[in-house]
């Protein structure tokens, strides 16, 4: 059996949600990109979290939909390797939507 | 029930290249545009920005739109709509001088446009990048500031679920904002579909997830006449496995530049069975053939391809090959996974690529309902017909932006807003509503999972009759059983994937159910479409196979090929 990782992710859905909050899921990681990881969260482990994705990677160029930032880098979750312990954010720059989901028409303001 | 209602001369349904390429041309016409999409604009999975090369358009002599409207009609062996074909390659010139002005970096020498030859193509005719610069990246950056010079309101995260129809005339559309989990209609004077293809119908491909025949569905739905659903593109091969590189197309080009070697699970360099002459020489399409046989057979890679091996290439060759390669992605990708294609074998399947078949359409991308246009994958016209020429997809997709939406505006020009029938508005609504409220049913996600199983087994390459009626059954069962009666396990309204997911997995299943009945009518072999049990072209098939919505029965007819511009040989 492979080790599990620890994945910690922000959850915050601004209609109903006074200040965001954090869970922690044990996920399989090896050799998975962080979407992957993501992806297998929402099938198996929590159907209400919510993040992006578009092209998933595949192609020589990148869409850009799933930026999230992993340990405070901004990244692509495409392309991301997954690593044992992560904790995952919307991107600092974008008002949040939901979760990780942000809308990158609009710059955060100071609220979160 | 009341629901938000805005109104519009031009409702823009999806923000790909084609999508885009009509609000611009229709606003530039002085009609009043939104695009709605079900992604963040210009930052979702529109196929286009995933685009490396760039696109045909014939421009210098001894080239000739001439000529590449014949070389299209023989690359999709004379099954197309030539009017069509000459209709959308005649703007080729046009697409080219457009993106040019706009600023997308196109390579040139000597004061032309720089092209380069690919298959099928008599001349070099493909425009591209200035080296080393992808252009699906430019495409997005400069539409993205095109649509926002010109004021074009973008509905973002907006998944459009029904048109609203109204005897026989489309008055805009209904759908769900993912962000509040809000319904809202959108009433308009002509609306356009772009929302691409239907590739995420299947298990493994090289487009994004999420195109899943959205708009194919609801046209039909709507009572659209439907064409050519028979004919989906696959790309021979594919990354498979490991998993952070899944779908990766590069592959592909190894296979192209390396001569791989394929082996099955028992090890076995199964081509030689297959083609004991030419192995793995033979046709990339043929061993992609193989390649689904033997895992069929139960004799697939872990999971489900092939192994695609470079061991019996001297070591210092590949490293040459991968010294020019210095920078591919795809590498980075393998050596993250650990492996190395000087020792390792990776696992490839032929992978979803690009969809021939949507609505039928006449030249100028009216559908077989009033006031409803569709483009680029959803319109299909048979402009493709059975097979596509590499390359050609971003012109159609371009030029019939420029033809759908000089046409939705000329229309809002001379029309009243349609009126819509508010029953159906509430009808629709609930349907939408139905997965979220119900509170005992299957999970979307599932029933997506058995969608993608069934085409994958059965309607990919070599099919069969025998299959097909098995899968029509199998979704058959689905739709009594299964759609009718999803529940989705999250409850909140502001994105909720599980909800989207129920709402893809019906259009899924519609889409599902076209594709296996006309591959099952299709008693031949033809380009894209290949029946084990029909192995030869048949000329009396040259026609397409047209499926449209009567009350609840699929009603299917053929419709002769008009040869106008060329005859088919004896042979085709």
């Amino acid at each position: 059996m492979d080790e599990k990782g620890d994945v910690t992710i922000f959850t915050f859905d601004p209609s109903s949600d006074n200040e965001p909050k954090y869970k922690t899921y044990e996920v399989e990681w090896k050799g998975l990109t962080v979407l992957q990881v993501l992806k297998q969260i929402y099938e198996n482990q929590d159907a209400k979290i919510a993040f992006r994705s578009g092209c998933d990677g595949v192609g020589p160029a990148r869409c850009g939909a799933c930026v999230v930032e992993v340990n405070n880098s901004p990244v692509l979750a495409c392309q991301m390797p997954a690593t044992k312990k992560m904790v995952i954010k919307p991107h600092r720059k974008f008002t949040i939507v939901k979760d990780l989901i942000v809308d990158f028409e609009r710059e955060r303001g100071a609220d979160v | 029930m009341t629901f938000l209602e805005r109104k519009t001369d031009v409702l823009v349904i999806g923000g790909g290249i084609a999508g885009i390429r009509a609000a611009i041309e229709a606003s530039e016409r002085g009609a009043d545009v939104i695009l709605t999409n079900k992604g963040a604009f210009c930052k979702d999975g529109a196929a286009a920005w995933m685009a490396g090369n760039g696109f045909q358009a014939a421009l210098y002599p001894p080239d000739s739109v001439e000529t590449h409207v014949m070389d299209t009609i023989k690359g999709g062996w004379y099954l197309n709509n030539q009017t069509l074909v000459k209709t959308f390659l005649a703007l080729g010139p046009r697409t080219v001088a457009d993106m040019n002005k706009w600023g997308v970096r196109l390579a040139k020498k000597d004061d032309r446009f720089y092209q380069l030859l690919f298959p099928g193509h008599s001349f070099p005719r493909s425009v591209s990048g200035k080296p080393g610069l992808f252009l699906g990246p430019e495409y997005r950056r400069i539409l993205y500031k095109q649509i926002k010079k010109r004021n074009i309101q973008v509905k973002d995260d907006f998944f459009v679920t029904d048109l609203l129809e109204c005897g026989n005339t489309v008055g805009g559309a209904v759908g769900l904002d993912l962000r509040t989990g809000t319904i809202e209609v959108f009433r308009a004077k002509s609306t356009v579909l772009a929302t691409g293809g239907f590739m995420g119908c299947y298990n493994f491909t090289t487009a994004n997830p999420t195109a899943t025949g959205d708009g194919h569905a609801m046209a039909y739905r709507a009572g659209a006449k439907m064409m050519d659903m028979e004919f989906v593109q696959f790309i021979p091969a594919a990354h498979l496995w490991p998993p952070n590189a899944r779908g990766d197309i590069y592959p592909y080009l190894l296979w192209i530049n390396l001569r791989p070697h394929f082996y099955n699970s028992l090890g076995e360099r199964f081509l030689e069975r297959y083609y004991p002459e030419k192995k793995e020489w033979v046709t990339r399409e043929a061993a992609a053939r193989a390649i689904v046989s033997e895992v069929r057979a139960g004799r697939g890679s872990p999971h489900g391809g092939a192994y695609m091996s470079f061991r019996h290439l001297p070591v210092n060759l590949i490293d040459h090959f991968l010294a020019k390669a210095a920078g591919v992605h795809y590498f980075e990708k393998l050596r993250d996974a650990g492996l190395d294609i000087r020792r390792d074998a990776i696992e490839v399947a032929p992978a979803a690529h690009y969809v021939q078949g949507g609505c039928w359409i006449n030249e100028r991308c009216e559908t077989s309902c009033k006031g409803l246009y569709a483009l680029g994958e959803a319109g299909s016209g048979g402009k493709d017909g059975a097979d596509r020429l590499a390359g050609n997809s971003i012109t159609f997709c371009l030029a019939m932006g420029i033809v759908g939406g000089r046409e939705a505006a000329q229309r809002a020009k001379e029309l009243a807003l349609p009126e819509i029938n508010r029953t159906d508005v509430e009808r629709l609504s609930r349907q939408i509503m139905s997965p979220l409220e119900a509170m005992k049913g299957k999970r979307p996600l599932q029933v997506k999972r058995k969608i993608r199983e069934i085409l994958s087994a059965h309607a990919t390459l070599g099919r069969d009759g025998a299959g097909l009626m098995a899968a029509l059954e199998q979704l058959k069962q689905i739709r009594e059983n299964d759609v009718t009666a999803m529940a989705t396990v999250a409850k909140h309204k502001s994105f909720n994937l599980d909800w989207l997911d129920a709402l893809e997995a019906r259009n899924m299943l519609d889409v599902a159910e076209l594709v296996c009945a006309s591959a099952l009518l299709r008693t031949e072999t033809r380009g894209l479409h290949e029946r084990i049990d029909f192995p030869k072209t048949d000329p009396g098939w040259l026609k397409h196979i047209m499926l449209n919505k009567e009350g609840d029965e699929m009603k299917v007819s053929t419709e002769p090929v008009d040869f106008c511009i060329a005859q088919p040989a004896k042979e085709a």
